[in-house]
């Protein structure tokens, strides 16, 4: 992970009106929130991993490792 | 896209520097990448002109060379490049001066002769350029200058990653539109005059109007594209990232980046009859310019004339009629072509140019005539040649509609949550181009510009406040809600106490995709429900899993490719048995595969057997106080004489056993025991 860079860890924002229309939400009374963490971005910075590819090959000695 | 800081401050220039520029441009939401500097750090570094040069009298290769370096004495400098010669205008680092690759010049005696100097390369400064050598200045560069300030090298590269929706700031133009918006500096459009006479030879007629509203040539004769391409022009591409070719493509190419508008130029000469701009037919074959030959299909727009097809519209040239440094006429084009006529059609022939990228995004429909006037201004003050009138073709009803958008403090209010000031929303409207129709304190009846293809709905609107207010700054705000307790009942056990205990027992907790592959899915769960994807990723991730065994034997397979074979892993995780939410379930299954414990001097290493596992399984099922009892069963994955139902009050929650010996080898897997029980997660 390169210092002095952004990275990208908790994607939010308002949802889209088009959204909330297609479920049938009424966009001009009601407004979305949406957030998500990827826990894998955050186990990256913390351990130094860097390909999050990594979390989901489970070889044993990366799991014994973190 | 890179944009060199230089060339974006000539337009506009807020008095900040430019680190902190970029790092406005990414609060606001036209992300920066990075920023590179042109040149690293270096001084006393001057443009040199060699008055003599002579062998030196003691070496072969080396030549003793007279300086002058601006100052009242002469220089003499020993070089030993080979194109080193009299009158040559060249880079000298004087005595003192410290090259990015740390040398310091001093006072040198080479083979009994002083030098005071060294003259240098632009590689030897570390920046890009021939190496070969020293580096051969232009004959008017001023003697005596700073290399920095001949060279403009105190130049940044600021490297943008521009989201699909801002196709408009693919240019110095739009970069400056956002500082604009951003820091409340007016700037102005340069007029870009152009003296034409006559009219173009060539006729033009544009059969899909829909694909291509706007059309507009000019022919431009008696060029000389043999000419150099000046350096201000040169410096200014090839730090965009744009590679060098003739004057007039490099024209193009400048225009492209300065003010978003992909051009080309046809050789004129070579265009038989009357240009059209139609859809190919099927099985029609065009030369590109990168010299490969592509068949077009039907739904491809194209420049053609009246023999062949000239070029793919908005995508490549052809080779063709391309311009070479002999040419004498042209054929300038600066169209519109609608997005969604060019989305995809690049892919479809394996290309993609700067030209396709912004045409797809969406190309200012306002801004084709003065591209046009700014290409044949730089072109007849660069190669010459007398203009003629643009041709015009033009279908106003086909051009995209810019609908008028109501928007309200209150609504703006009421999705940002806090106030804004309605005369900061005015003027950030203003500053963004956008034509206000109507407006009273609360409401604003507003026109997006041509540039805009972003700007549809109230919505858009409000999102250009927020970032231009700055995400960071919006105000926090304390959400509050009734903290009611999980409360977990006694009777049930934690996730994490079960996770613990395995754990404890040497496990490893994995976690696996939810997708697997059908052929798992076959040789796990034959008799479950198969639930495949539409559109996998691959064919490994295209079935849901019914069972989390596949993770667990890929899991498995992998480590023991690596010569981990002894290994105890579980998943807790959800399986599908349909797509409903109901059919949805967490399972919790794990797998032990080789020695019971790590080889030792005690004894011999033991393999793990049924009992181990069936002792692991035990434990966790301990912990819930429940009775549960293993009844002998079949399943298809299982070894027969080896496996058992898991059942609790008389229902199954789960089966264990050893893997089939067919599934084993089917799976190149050694010998493992199995278990998986359903959860029932608070």
């Amino acid at each position: 992970m390169q210092k002095n860079r952004l990275v990208g860890v908790l994607g939010c924002g308002v949802v889209h009106p088009n959204v909330l229309n297609s479920v049938k939400i009424d966009s001009e009374e009601y407004t979305g929130l949406a957030f998500g963490m990827g826990v894998e971005r955050l186990a990256m910075l913390r351990y130094g991993v860097n390909d999050l590819r990594l979390f989901f090959e489970n070889d044993i000695r990366f799991l014994k490792a973190i | 896209m890179n944009i060199s800081t230089t060339w974006l401050r000539e337009w506009i220039s807020p008095k900040v520097s430019d680190e902190v520029l970029a790092e406005q441009l990414t609060m606001a939401g036209l992300e920066v990448e990075g920023i590179t500097s042109v040149a690293p750090y270096f001084e006393k570094v001057v443009v040199g002109h060699v008055l003599s040069c002579e062998k030196h009298p003691d070496a072969d290769k080396l030549n003793l060379c007279q300086v002058d370096v601006g100052e009242s004495e002469t220089l003499q400098i020993i070089c030993g490049a080979k194109n080193i010669r009299t009158d040559l205008k060249v880079i000298v680092a004087t005595v003192g001066a410290i090259l990015p690759n740390g040398l310091k010049i001093k006072k040198a005696k080479l083979r009994g002769i002083e030098s005071f100097g060294m003259i240098c390369s632009e590689s030897e400064l570390g920046i890009a350029g021939n190496s070969e050598g020293i580096s051969e200045l232009d004959a008017d560069a001023p003697i005596g200058q700073n290399i920095r300030k001949h060279l403009n090298l105190d130049d940044n590269i600021i490297e943008l990653d521009i989201t699909p929706n801002r196709g408009d700031c693919f240019s110095v133009l739009g970069v400056a539109r956002e500082v604009s918006a951003n820091y409340l500096i007016d700037f102005e459009l340069p007029n870009f005059a152009v003296i034409s006479q006559g009219i173009s030879s060539i006729a033009t007629s544009v059969s899909n109007t829909i694909a291509c509203p706007k059309y507009l040539t000019r022919s431009i004769l008696g060029i000389d594209n043999s000419v150099q391409t000046p350096q201000w022009m040169a410096d200014k591409l090839m730090r965009s990232g744009q590679s060098l070719h003739s004057p007039v493509v490099d024209i193009t190419n400048f225009v492209l980046m300065e003010l978003g508008q992909p051009m080309h130029a046809f050789d004129a000469d070579k265009v038989q009859g009357a240009i059209e701009v139609r859809n190919a037919k099927s099985g029609e074959k065009v030369e590109l310019l990168n010299e490969s030959t592509v068949e077009l299909k039907d739904d491809t727009l194209v420049i053609a004339d009246d023999n062949s097809v000239l070029a793919i519209a908005g995508v490549m040239g052809g080779l063709a009629s391309a311009t070479l440094n002999n040419t004498n006429n042209i054929l300038l084009e600066s169209a519109f072509f609608e997005p969604v006529s060019i989305a995809g059609k690049a892919r479809n022939y394996g290309l993609h140019t700067e030209s396709s990228l912004r045409f797809e995004r969406g190309v200012d429909f306002g801004i084709t005539e003065i591209a046009m006037d700014r290409a044949t201004q730089l072109i007849i003050e660069i190669c010459g040649g007398k203009a003629s009138d643009v041709k015009a073709c033009i279908d106003k009803s086909a051009l995209p509609k810019l609908p008028a958008i109501n928007i309200t403090q209150e609504k703006i209010q009421k999705v940002l949550g806090f106030e804004l000031d309605s005369d900061w929303i005015t003027e950030k409207f203003q500053s963004l181009g956008f034509e206000i129709n109507q407006q009273s304190n609360n409401s604003w009846r507003i026109t997006p510009p041509s540039f805009r293809f972003d700007i549809r709905i109230p919505a858009d609107l409000i999102e250009e406040l927020a970032r231009l207010y700055g995400y960071d700054k919006l105000p926090v705000q304390k959400l509050s809600l009734d903290a009611n307790i999980n409360v977990i009942a006694e009777a049930q056990i934690d996730k994490y106490e079960v996770m613990q205990s395995l754990v404890a027992r040497g496990y490893q907790e994995v976690i696996t995709y939810s997708f697997i592959s059908e052929k798992y899915h076959d040789l796990i769960s034959p008799e479950a429900k198969k639930i495949v994807l539409s559109n996998p990723i691959s064919a490994e991730l295209s079935t849901m899993r019914s069972s989390l065994w596949a993770g667990l034997l890929q899991t498995l397979e992998s480590n023991q490719r690596r010569g981990h074979s002894d290994a105890r892993f579980f998943e807790i995780g959800l399986c599908f048995a349909g797509v409903e939410a109901s059919k949805q379930s967490n399972k919790l299954a794990g797998s032990i595969t080789g020695n019971r414990f790590d080889a030792q001097w005690s004894g011999e290493p033991t393999p793990v057997d049924f009992f181990d596992v069936k002792a692991d399984l035990e434990s966790i099922l301990a912990l819930t106080g429940a009775k549960f009892i293993f009844v002998a069963g079949e399943h298809s994955a299982l070894q027969k004489g080896q496996t058992a139902k898991i059942v609790l009050d008389g229902k199954q929650v789960g089966w264990m056993g050893a893997l089939s010996p067919v599934v084993a080898k089917e799976l190149s897997l050694p010998k493992c025991y199995l278990f998986e029980i359903n959860l029932k997660l608070p």
